[in-house]
């Protein structure tokens, strides 16, 4: 049996997508461990922060992507963070600069991409492709 | 010259020549960097049923010490600094005191064995307590460290209750502390023994480092497995309430102080000390409950006093110890709550290990049965439903952990910080992992079986 060609483009844009997607993982997990202590220190004064450290010293990987999404998440929308105090304005505003572009470009390219393998998620179930 | 013999040649030796094991402890802890320096060291280190090369492992070493700390084997030096014959308190009565055939003289125990921090203090024994070990350690150094100023009495109390303290400690594991003058084993020191096994039990599975985790977490854990994740919103949204509270009332006293200042050029004045007495007890019923929620069992500072227990060790009530049929406590949940301190703290990768385990399982099954060609259908479609499950949960969690969470939680009430906040966000990712693993696996799967065809 041959598969159509439909098939096959799909599956390499599948292929390129996971392919991505584990690289920008492996970036993420890249800076949750490299560079997780030069981050919570200059988010020292942010409770959200300080309150999800014991899941970056014990939590494993699992723990310091669960601080990483916590820390995208208060340089991309501070506001929610500041609501309830989860955020220092003073932190965020000096937080530096090189840092918070790697932080956010790598949440939007894994955002970016997950989206991506969800719009070929629904064509596959759309075509009955998939199970 | 130094030599190490065992206690039944004592009488060989002049306890003029013998260190007190107190101080043996540290010399013999130096010689064994290099046991062969010290003749006798190594048939210590072979007793203690280990070998030169494994000897620092800490176990082993906790072992060889605690031998010589116990004064199982002694050390004969030409210069002791302590001698044993020296030994006024008799500390080591039991060593400098043989009686005949060599064999140390049974004590007989005394009437009263009162310790004497508690003679004055203290008219009735104290009711028995535990201690939970915070931190892995050999026994000797918890007898040490629970105990400041040693008695012989409360040291065999505790020896006798304590049996399942073997070799050391384990985080998590209770030590039962009981005073001396209760000369009988008590129902309450039954329980205890009881809750101590069940804890025991349940932590056997687990790693030290795994243990001291528990024991860190378990105040937490044992919420969530209580009292649900609700309980753990109630209790946030209270304790919010409680620091709004505080602070309210810490600017009403500055206020009064100033206005007072400011109307009066001082502050000594009947309505000020009135204003401010009610303002005082006001921040002491709001500083009561936040005080009280980090700390589950309360001390238990009577036997503390009784057994001369250092100030800074948390000592509890035997009625917290959950003991089975008696009422919840320390041993009542422990189960559970080792349990998921050990899922929490290999986190993810239960799940990671899970679907690695039955996609090897499937290509296992498939590859055993011969056929080559679906060995390898199999393991490419296991194999793309593994990847893209991964890295689809992965990226779902990481990409909801921050914003998403905040405001889902912040709309329940629950914010973004704090425990609850905390809960709840670990909910919401949880959650989404899960959906975004089975999109992943559902592309990986079909991307597996086109690589599959189409290369075949």
């Amino acid at each position: 049996m041959t598969v159509s060609s439909e098939k096959f483009i799909y599956a390499m844009f599948l292929l390129a997508d996971i392919t991505l997607m584990l690289i920008a993982l492996g970036s993420i997990l890249y800076t949750s461990y490299k560079k997780m202590d030069e981050i919570i220190r200059h988010l020292s004064n942010c409770r959200a922060v300080e309150t999800r450290v014991p899941f970056v010293k014990n939590g494993g990987p699992i723990g310091r992507l669960f601080m990483f999404s916590t820390v995208a998440g208060i340089l991309i929308t501070p506001r929610i963070y500041y609501k309830d105090n989860g955020a220092d304005p003073n932190d965020v505003k000096n937080f530096p600069k090189a840092l918070r572009r790697t932080i956010v470009s790598q949440y939007w390219i894994s955002a970016f991409l997950f989206a991506f393998m969800v719009v070929l998620w629904a064509i596959g179930k759309y075509m009955n492709w998939l199970n | 010259m130094n030599l190490l013999i065992p206690q039944s040649k004592i009488r060989q030796c002049s306890l003029s020549k013998i260190e007190s094991p107190f101080f043996a402890r540290f010399s013999v802890e130096n010689f064994l960097l290099d046991p062969e320096q010290l003749p006798g060291l190594i048939n210590l280190i072979e007793h203690c049923e280990s070998s030169v090369s494994n000897c620092l492992h800490w176990r082993d070493k906790a072992r060889i010490l605690d031998a010589v700390e116990k004064g199982e084997w002694l050390l004969v030096k030409d210069k002791p600094f302590s001698p044993l014959s020296s030994d006024t308190t008799g500390v080591y009565s039991h060593l400098t005191n043989p009686s005949f055939g060599g064999f140390a003289r049974q004590k007989t125990p005394e009437a009263n064995p009162i310790p004497q921090a508690d003679l004055l203090t203290l008219p009735k024994a104290a009711e028995p307590g535990f201690y939970i070990v915070q931190s892995a350690m050999p026994r000797s150094a918890l007898e040490a460290f629970l105990f400041q100023q040693p008695n012989e009495a409360s040291l065999d109390k505790f020896r006798v209750l304590n049996p399942h303290l073997s070799d050391y400690a384990k985080p998590g594991q209770m030590a039962i502390l009981s005073d001396p003058r209760n000369t009988q084993c008590t129902r309450e020191e039954a329980m205890l023994m009881e809750a101590a096994a069940k804890v025991d039990a349940a932590l056997e599975p687990m790693s030290d480092e795994e243990a001291a985790f528990f024991v860190k977490h378990r105040e937490e854990i044992e919420s969530f497995l209580s009292g649900g994740s609700g309980a753990i919103g109630i209790g946030e949204v209270m304790f919010s309430q409680h620091l709004d509270n505080v602070k309210e009332t810490l600017v009403q006293i500055e206020r009064l102080h100033q206005r007072t200042f400011q109307q009066h050029g001082g502050l000594q004045t009947a309505e000020f000390f009135t204003e401010r007495q009610r303002l005082l007890s006001q921040l002491d019923r709001h500083l009561g409950p936040l005080v009280r929620k980090g700390i589950s069992f309360p001390d238990h500072p009577k036997l503390k006093n009784a057994l001369g227990i250092s100030s800074r060790s948390l000592v509890h009530h035997w009625s917290k110890a959950g003991a089975p049929g008696a009422i919840p406590g320390y041993a009542t949940h422990i189960e559970g709550v080792s349990r998921a301190a050990k899922v929490i703290k290999l986190g993810g990768w239960v799940g990671i290990g899970l679907g690695a385990s039955a996609s090897a399982m499937q290509v296992q099954e498939a590859c055993s049965a011969g056929r080559e060609d679906k060995c390898r259908k199999v393991a490419l479609i296991e194999g793309g439903k593994f990847a893209g499950g991964m890295v689809g949960g992965a990226a779902a969690g990481v990409l909801t952990g921050g914003a998403t969470t905040g405001v889902v939680c912040g709309a329940i009430g629950l914010g973004t910080a704090g425990i609850g906040g905390i809960a709840c966000g670990v909910v919401v990712v949880g959650g989404v992992s899960i959906i975004g693993g089975s999109v992943g696996e559902a592309v990986g799967e079909f991307m597996g079986n086109v690589v599959y065809e189409s290369t075949k």
